[in-house]
């Protein structure tokens, strides 16, 4: 190892962010070398200065709460004006007021159709898509037992061409529910499953931001799946979880 | 409606990330005032994004969404303050000495001794994107990871940040014990 090489490793070195290997060289180069070894305990020392001695600015007291009461007022729900649309074009023009925005928001997502686009959207991004990976449903069936308090129907339907993927736990309007993810060539199916308002409820699709949602309830089940795919091909994986 | 339940999550999360938000605030910002306002402002942006997002780590979420709100108020003020010069494009690149090239005759334990007031203000002096990823690292004891989450650049900025930071600080220190053993 050469010094330059060593000095690049040192930072790394005092962080724990380096793989044994090169901790193993990077030591037995600092042993040899009385220019990085010095090099290494300035570093050393300024880490310890650092972390021993630098002020630490703590919150004042009773900044939590005043934090927590901006936000709780911020979540209040609030009556809905007569003409709200007005109303909001005016302040939204205006942009600066908080609680407006924050208001448009929760009503946004109390659209049902937008969290669950939010809750697809949000499962492939947070690399978060699968707390079971198994394209097996006697693995992913037994994995939600004790997790939910209903029986989630798993089924692969991979001869139909919608792999199973794998199962994880989500978050859809408040409440808990199973999500089934199936695969399609390049594309991801959220299937979200949990217990229904009424027993039945009949298919109804809609599109939105260029996914589509489908729900349905049947058995006291609510299903809402949705995906990026075209409505022919989802419509065929619906078909099949209705006939389960 | 989700609220009540984001809104006991979203307060267990600031609860705990809170101490370590404010800390950094205060070192991003000039005043003690302004930090306080650039945290309200995050505390309220992530509320709105807390039940779209979840964040897988709410720490490193919180710090980002912290540390880009004293950087916009930074930025606001600056601009209201028509300033006369730029505090923190500081070349670093040019300022930096090498990493390879030892100080002179420093020794670690006169390091040690450091006064902390040199260090907090070589701390201050530094751009304020140097400066980040120092107090995440040290004081907050992020992993790179994190950190490179926190600031919204790539693990190899971080590190080569991190690096300049170390070298920037460590020259006043030693400067300030080589003349106090003179």
């Amino acid at each position: 190892m050469t010094c330059a090489e060593g000095n690049r490793l040192i930072g790394p070195w005092l962080d724990d962010e380096l793989d044994v290997r090169s901790v193993v060289e990077l030591e037995g180069h600092i042993a040899r070398c009385p220019t990085c070894g010095r090099e290494k305990n300035e570093l050393l020392a300024l880490q310890e200065t650092a972390r021993e001695r630098l002020p630490r600015f703590d919150p004042p007291p009773g900044f939590e709460e005043r934090l927590l009461r901006a936000v709780r007022k911020t979540a209040a729900p609030r009556p809905r004006p007569a003409h709200r649309w007005l109303r909001e074009a005016g302040l939204m023009a205006a942009a600066a007021c908080l609680a407006v925005t924050a208001t448009v928001s929760l009503q946004r997502s109390a659209d049902p159709r937008d969290e669950i686009v939010d809750a697809h959207l949000r499962s492939l991004q947070a690399g978060h898509l699968t707390d079971v990976v198994s394209s097996d449903q006697h693995t992913v069936k037994p994995w939600f037992q004790g997790k939910m308090d209903f029986g989630v129907p798993v089924s692969d339907f991979a001869a139909e061409g919608f792999p199973l993927v794998g199962g994880r736990l989500d978050m859809v309007a408040g409440r808990p529910v199973a999500a089934l993810v199936y695969r399609r060539r390049q594309h991801l199916i959220n299937v979200f499953v949990g217990p229904a308002a009424n027993r039945d409820q009949p298919l109804r699709s809609v599109s939105s931001r260029g996914y589509q949602v489908s729900s349905w309830a049947q058995g006291g089940l609510q299903y809402r799946l949705v995906t990026d795919m075209a409505a022919p091909e989802a419509d065929q994986l619906v078909a099949l979880l209705r006939a389960i | 409606m989700p609220a009540s339940t984001s809104l006991s999550d979203f307060e267990q999360a600031l609860r705990t990330h809170l101490a370590a938000a404010h800390h950094l605030a205060r070192w991003l910002t000039r005043t003690r005032a302004d930090a306080e306002d650039a945290l309200q402002e995050a505390v309220l942006r992530a509320f709105r994004s807390f039940d779209r997002l979840r964040p897988t780590s709410p720490r490193a979420w919180l710090l980002r969404i912290v540390r880009n709100c004293c950087y916009d108020l930074r930025k606001q003020s600056e601009r209201a303050a028509e300033a006369m010069f730029e505090e923190d494009a500081l070349p670093l690149d040019t300022a930096s000495p090498a990493l390879g090239v030892p100080a002179e005759n420093p020794e670690a334990r006169l390091l040690r001794m450091a006064d902390a007031q040199v260090l907090e203000g070589a701390l201050r002096d530094l751009a304020p994107e140097y400066r980040e990823v120092f107090l995440l690292r040290e004081i907050e004891g992020l992993a790179y990871k994190e950190i490179a989450e926190v600031a919204g650049v790539p693990i190899g900025t971080v590190m080569s940040r991190l690096s300049r930071a170390r070298a920037q600080l460590r020259v006043p220190i030693v400067a300030s014990e080589q003349k106090e053993t003179a």
